[in-house]
């Protein structure tokens, strides 16, 4: 049976259990299990072919999963048609009714339930005035920007209050600039009217900027579900690490763990220290995650937990930050980012000294 | 950017590129002018000029004078009407799961549909006869079964005259239909689902108005064609269902009246205008090209409609869902297949009865026949008559599909990469021998090469042909270049080529599908054309479609069936051949 609510005490409004879809042979999603609490921003992220768009579909039931439960609101709805299911959804392509107007198209859904006629009207007029676009009621889709659209098609899911609303890569088809626009929308409707969202994206800045939780997927699985901080400061795989944000992946073996603390050794001899998250292993080889950022280079009588000799291979100022790669003594290929203003230019072939904290390692499972 | 090009060098090279697209445009404005436009303004003026060269409405109040005639007109527009109605209803299933189905799926029913399409109209309509006629297959099972006592009449009369052309033009519909509904954006239903709409009001009130303007383009191109049928009236109807086609025919050919066979072509080509402009109000013409309809639904009809169709919705939901309370839930989807799969059948099927009818060893069409006998092949390849219209139908579709291609394919170049003025009318003169009644044309064609001494002649018959082919060239070369990625060309320009060098190197071979395309189905118009033939070819020296037809006229026997079956298997070949190349191409 399914808990209802969460250790927060919030309801479950979407629940997946061990959900998984296969076309024949091929397996488009493993058993994906996770929950959605009430007022929560749940993230699928993962590149093309990773499952969270398949993982979608059947949660809205386009897709029949071939193995699974769905609960939503309690409910079980595995096996109920996708217009009982108590849903919105934002495509990438928006799906705005092309031979209606706005506000034709936001009341639809409202038709449906058979709702009164002014009813209808004064929610209707409510969810373009929460979008702005009042004034644009008797337009035709075609009439209406990119932006305009998308906001349409998020009144349009919302205007019914449904359990959860599900956004497909709803920003896919917009510019930068509009992009960043919506997002800051999507944000303000989500603080404001307190929506329950299960978002599909590959972008995965979109997905630490916007979610309570991100669940990333990867060959149809999940990898990890965590919030944005735990993804970024505790990726339990080498590909989550390199996945959100970018990591430096040094091959270790593993000399000994003391609680959470473990001390590494290259295949040089070298002495390293990492932080076990959950998963790490606690012998045998690993590798051990370090960000960009965290790298230091060290002048002089500097010191640093962990140091490395190396030649500096690149060096590319990006504006604030510069990127500098360079080839350390243990063979792997190091990536720094510095701030531009802290240090001088490096040239190519520079010998360098790479510092960083304990508490910036990360030691992970080497890729299965 | 263009800081660099003098002004005055971009204007030249403007102005020079649109004399070129004029230049194009040459060999089909001769063509069109010469063997189209001309003939038929003589022969609508032939019906106002009396024998003195005076103005005179003599023909006209003639025409609507008599009871005879109005009444011939009444039925064409009924026998039209109902074409139409059937034609869409049964086609549309068929091109909504072609529209939707998967690559493989898609592929195949199609076959189903371009089959019959292809396969000769005499050929089919043959096959009703033998499907329809009192001794004929339907009567003979329905018999049998114990289902009627007695032989029905479905032949020779408005019922045989219906399946007849509804079993013609359906492809037709279909094939105007499946564009359209392809366009269909996929995601609009699932949010319809998502929104809480479900089967039968999505179809209803998302889908179908979506699908509308296919609906309407395909039910104008069923009707207008439907208006100038003769031939299925002739073989499959009686008196009573006379069309204003075979009027025509009676006046030019039997009573040499031109003047009132003008007064009656023009009567149609004001009907057929008359209905091109109804569809332009209701729907709007750009939707022919594929645009979207511009008609919204915001004023008192619109509403009417709204109410219509949400109420369709409601009907057939409710009805979905009474069938799942006792259990039927897959009731509707069935259905569906089911009413598919008797189209398809009905499309494909009949001619296949041609097979056992012409091994026949009877000397009259009967069912079922007697066999084992294959007197019918051995006298056809004995048959000098049978042979050279045979070879004279090749020569000619071979000969008249090229010339159609050479005057087609610069003209579509001139209207999809130059900027002319006036390109809507242009397209619409070029296209007008598709809505023109073909028996008009050919009466025209008649007068002119009467005049000019073509008449049985082979270049008569070629010229003719490639006027009504032309269209077809054009529409298919047209639809190819505006797939095409023009920035090919460009960077060949970059890389040094000429214009010659660019065309003949980078275009023709790119475009070389859709001009095999285009030729096949310049040929295949020409192959099984009758009309035009039937005037202006004369004597012993006729096509093959002209020679079926003569046959039938005096009495359709086995030969018939066996020459059919050769057509059947000929063009079957073809089309799988075709279609295979186009999916290797394609792979």
């Amino acid at each position: 049976m399914v808990a209802l609510v969460t250790a927060a005490s919030k309801p479950i409004k979407l629940a997946a259990l061990g959900v998984g879809k296969s076309y024949g042979s091929a397996v488009a999603l493993e058993g994906a299990s996770f929950d959605l609490a009430e007022g929560e921003f749940l993230t699928l992220l993962g590149p093309s072919g990773s499952g969270k768009t398949t993982l979608l579909m059947i949660v809205a039931g386009l897709v029949a999963p071939t193995h699974g439960q769905i609960v939503i609101d309690g409910r079980p709805a595995t096996s109920a048609p996708t217009y009982d299911r108590d849903i919105g959804m934002v495509f990438q392509s928006y799906a705005l009714f092309p031979h209606l107007t706005v506000a034709e198209n936001v009341s639809f859904p409202l038709e449906m339930r058979r709702l009164p006629r002014t009813e209808i009207e004064e929610r209707v007029r409510s969810i373009l005035d929460l979008v702005r676009l009042g004034h644009l009621a008797d337009r035709l889709p075609s009439r209406l920007s990119g932006g305009q659209q998308q906001r349409v098609a998020l009144a349009r899911a919302m205007v019914y209050r449904p359990s959860i609303i599900l956004m497909d890569e709803p920003l896919g088809a917009l510019d930068k600039k509009l992009r960043e626009q919506m997002q800051e929308e999507i944000r303000r409707l989500h603080r404001e009217l307190g929506i329950t969202v299960l978002y599909v994206t590959h972008d995965q800045d979109e997905a630490l900027g916007l979610s309570d939780r991100i669940c990333l997927m990867n060959n149809a699985r999940i990898e990890q579900i965590g919030t944005p901080d735990e993804l970024y400061f505790r990726p339990q795989t080498a590909f989550a690490a390199n996945f959100i944000g970018e990591s430096n992946l040094l091959p270790v073996s593993i000399a000994s763990a003391a609680g959470d603390m473990r001390e590494l050794k290259t295949k040089e001899g070298r002495t390293l220290r990492g932080w076990a998250v959950q998963g790490s292993p606690s012998h045998g080889e690993a590798l051990l995650g370090v960000r960009p950022e965290r790298l230091k280079l060290l002048s002089g009588s500097d010191v640093a937990d962990n140091i490395l000799m190396g030649k500096v291979r690149d060096s590319v100022m990006l504006g604030a930050l510069t990127r500098v790669t360079i080839d350390s003594e243990v063979g792997a290929r190091l990536v720094a980012l510095l701030l531009t203003a802290g240090g001088g230019r490096l040239a190519q072939g520079e010998t360098v000294r790479i510092g960083w904290d304990n508490s910036a390692g990360i030691v992970l499972p080497t890729a299965a | 950017m263009s800081e660099i090009a003098p002004s005055n060098l971009v204007r030249t090279s403007l102005r020079r590129e649109s004399v070129d697209g004029w230049a194009l445009l040459l060999p089909v404005a001769i063509l069109l002018g010469g063997f189209f436009l001309y003939p038929v303004a003589k022969l609508l003026s032939l019906s106002l000029i009396d024998s003195s060269g005076h103005l005179t409405f003599l023909q006209y109040s003639r025409l609507f004078g008599s009871p005879v005639y109005l009444s011939v007109l009444w039925t064409t527009l009924q026998i039209a009407f109902w074409t139409t109605l059937i034609c869409l209803i049964a086609g549309y299933p068929v091109a909504y799961a072609i529209a939707r189905a998967e690559h493989n799926s898609r592929a195949r029913l199609m076959l189903w549909v371009l089959l019959p399409f292809w396969t000769s109209f005499l050929v089919r309509t043959f096959a009703w006869i033998v499907l329809l006629g009192r001794t004929g297959v339907v009567n003979d099972w329905l018999l049998r079964l114990g289902i009627t006592g007695s032989p029905l009449d479905l032949i020779y009369n408005m019922a045989g005259v219906l399946v007849g052309m509804v079993h013609a033009l359906m492809p037709l519909a279909i094939l105007t239909l499946i564009p359209v509904l392809e366009k269909i954006n996929r995601d609009l239903e699932r949010a319809a689902s998502v929104l809480g709409a479900r089967g039968g009001t999505a179809f209803w009130r998302i889908y179908f108005p979506l699908s509308f303007p296919g609906v309407a383009a395909a039910g104008l191109l069923v009707f207008i064609s439907a208006l100038g049928f003769f031939i299925t009236p002739t073989l499959l109807g009686s008196p009573r269902q006379t069309m204003i086609g075979q009027l025509i025919i009676q006046q030019i050919q039997e009573m040499m009246n031109w003047s009132f066979g003008g007064a009656i072509s023009a009567l149609l080509i004001i009907a057929t205008v008359i209905i091109f402009l109804a569809f332009d109000r209701l729907v709007g013409m750009s939707t022919l090209a594929g645009e979207a309809s511009n008609v919204a639904g915001s004023s008192g009809s619109g509403r009417l409609a709204k109410l219509c169709l949400s109420l369709a919705g409601r009907i057939s939901d409710d009805l979905a869902k009474g069938l799942a309370a006792v259990g039927l839930t897959n009731a509707p989807a069935a259905a569906g297949r089911t009413s598919l799969l008797l189209v398809l059948l009905f499309l494909s099927v009949p001619a296949l009865f041609l097979i056992p009818v012409s091994f026949s060893k009877g000397a009259f069409i009967e069912w079922p026949p007697a066999l084992f006998s294959n007197q019918w092949y051995v006298a056809i390849t004995e048959s000098s008559q049978w042979l050279s219209a045979a070879a004279r139908s090749v020569m000619v579709a071979g000969l008249s599909a090229l010339l159609a291609l050479l005057i087609g394919t610069p003209a579509a170049f001139a209207l999809t990469r130059f900027e002319l003025r006036g390109k809507s009318v242009i397209l619409a003169i070029i296209l007008a021998p598709l809505i023109v009644p073909r028996i008009v044309t050919a009466v025209g064609l008649f007068y002119l090469f009467a005049q000019i001494g073509l008449i049985g002649t082979t270049l008569g018959l070629i010229l003719g042909h490639a006027v009504l082919s032309m269209p077809y060239v054009t529409i298919t070369v047209m639809a190819v270049l505006r797939h095409h990625d023009w920035r090919l060309e460009q960077a060949a320009a970059t890389m040094g080529a000429r214009r010659i060098t660019t065309l003949r190197r980078i275009t023709l071979p790119l475009l070389g599908n859709g001009l095999i395309a285009a030729y096949l189905f310049a040929f295949v118009t020409s192959f099984d054309e009758l009309t035009v033939a039937l005037f202006v070819t004369g004597g012993l020296f006729g096509t093959l479609p002209k020679q079926m037809w003569d046959d039938a006229l005096l009495k359709v026997s086995p030969t018939l069936a066996a020459v059919s079956v050769v057509l059947l298997v000929v063009i079957t070949a073809f089309v799988l051949i075709a279609d295979r190349l186009t999916r290797a191409r394609q792979a």
